[in-house]
């Protein structure tokens, strides 16, 4: 499906065309870098996709201000999102809801860095409808998103910890047969304060998401 | 300078041309009407959890999740691609059944992460470097890990836990160590929180 430029790729990719790997124990080289035939498939896909569908709720997580603060972080954008004219921000969320007065000028040290719960956060800003252990169902995200209501979701991490970010936008349809779904492709946006945004499959986000995430916690949020 | 990676499985070449068409398709990839996606080669992707570095265990306890290509458009680093095993593996094997699309992540962490690769390749000179991806999600810790004569280094991308500072290489069981009390701290943490 993809034919290789080698000469183009050395032109004009930086990064990529510096690694030549070779394996470690007995694998063979890898190429390297390779530009993809996408425009040969372009009117193809544009046909395709017209079978499916996407939809965005226009929320975006701004990044963590320090190591800990998801919570912080993903509690603030939702208040702005549902209130553009909302005066909270990371850090007076977390010394309202830490009980501190200097998270604001000194964030990273031990007493405001810390874990916490994103719905006490939520809820501290006035936007946590409803929150409960486990997953919704891809049809439950997309009815989420399509009223304009973006869900959060917990990420628990494989060997201890955990990770929030929000559900910002779905897409279904075809055009995952030719990735490996094997039937129609379920696929969300997550918009994480820490990794950053990212098109997942729906069944990577319940189980596998950065390599050893699991879907803990979901919550549903409101103006 | 060759930096050397685990050889991904057959087919993966084919996954990344077809993610990326699906991105485009979906619209998650807005390309410009003359721009040409590249996909870098694959490297292979470990995690770590806190529980392994709170007990010490260090690289030994590594899971390998999947490989990770970096997609760039006229030279900018547009995002990174996952591609993860349809199946996990057999217990005791090492080999993935099948491919499949594992995430397409964009942002500053991805383009930092592009950059510290340019700068291990340019780095390496004429010694062979073995480079791996590994991630440490309970400590919000993602690190190039190099492997060469002088033994396991790991690289913190930018931002990283204290008290790593981005881009320096460090000893991995030094690294690791230090992290040991927070990935302590980690496992006392209640249920529903970060």
């Amino acid at each position: 499906m993809a034919r290789t430029s080698t000469s183009r790729a050395a032109k004009s990719v930086r990064s990529p065309r510096k690694v030549r790997a070779r394996p470690k124990r007995g694998s063979d080289v890898v190429a390297g870098p390779r530009y993809v035939a996408y425009k040969a498939r372009w009117r193809l896909i544009d046909i395709i996709k017209l079978l499916g569908s996407r939809r965005c709720s226009g929320l975006t997580v701004e990044h963590q201000q320090q190591t800990q603060w998801c919570w912080a972080a993903v509690s603030n954008s939702v208040s702005h999102f549902y209130d553009a004219a909302s005066t909270w921000t990371q850090c007076t969320i977390v010394n309202a809801e830490l009980g501190q007065t200097t998270c604001c000028t000194n964030g990273s040290s031990a007493a405001c860095n810390k874990p916490w719960y994103l719905d006490r956060a939520l809820s501290r800003v006035g936007c946590l409808l409803s929150w409960a252990s486990g997953t919704l169902t891809f049809a439950t995200v997309q009815s989420l998103v399509n009223s304009g209501r973006p869900p959060c979701a917990r990420q628990g991490w494989s060997g201890g910890g955990g990770h929030f970010m929000a559900i910002v936008c779905y897409f279904e349809g075809i055009l995952g047969l030719l990735s490996g779904s094997g039937s129609t492709a379920r696929r969300l946006r997550i918009s994480d304060p820490w990794y950053g945004d990212s098109v997942v499959d729906y069944d990577v986000f319940v189980s596998g998401y950065q390599g050893t995430g699991s879907w803990t916690h979901s919550y549903r949020t409101q103006p | 300078m060759p930096l050397l990676t685990e050889s991904p499985p057959k087919g993966i070449e084919k996954v990344l041309d077809a993610t990326v068409s699906e991105l485009v398709g979906h619209g998650a990839l807005a390309l410009g009407s003359r721009a040409l996606p590249a996909v870098s080669a694959p490297i292979r992707v470990h995690n770590l959890g806190a529980d392994a570095i709170a007990a010490g265990k260090g690289l030994a306890a590594v899971q390998p999740t999947g490989w990770l290509s970096t997609l760039t458009t006229d030279g900018e680093v547009r995002g990174t691609i996952e591609v993860i095993p349809a199946r996990p593996a057999r217990k005791g094997t090492a080999s993935a059944e099948g491919l499949r699309f594992g995430g397409f992540t964009t942002g500053p962490l991805q383009q930092a992460l592009a950059a510290a690769i340019e700068t291990a390749a340019k780095s390496s000179g004429r010694s062979e470097v073995q480079i791996a991806v590994l991630r440490v999600p309970a400590l919000y810790l993602l690190a190039l890990w190099l492997r060469d004569k002088g033994g396991d280094r790991l690289v913190p991308i930018a931002p990283c836990p204290s008290p790593l500072k981005a881009g320096e290489a460090y000893p991995a069981e030094r690294a690791l160590a230090s992290l040991q009390e927070a990935a302590k701290s980690v496992l006392e943490g209640g249920e529903a929180r970060n």
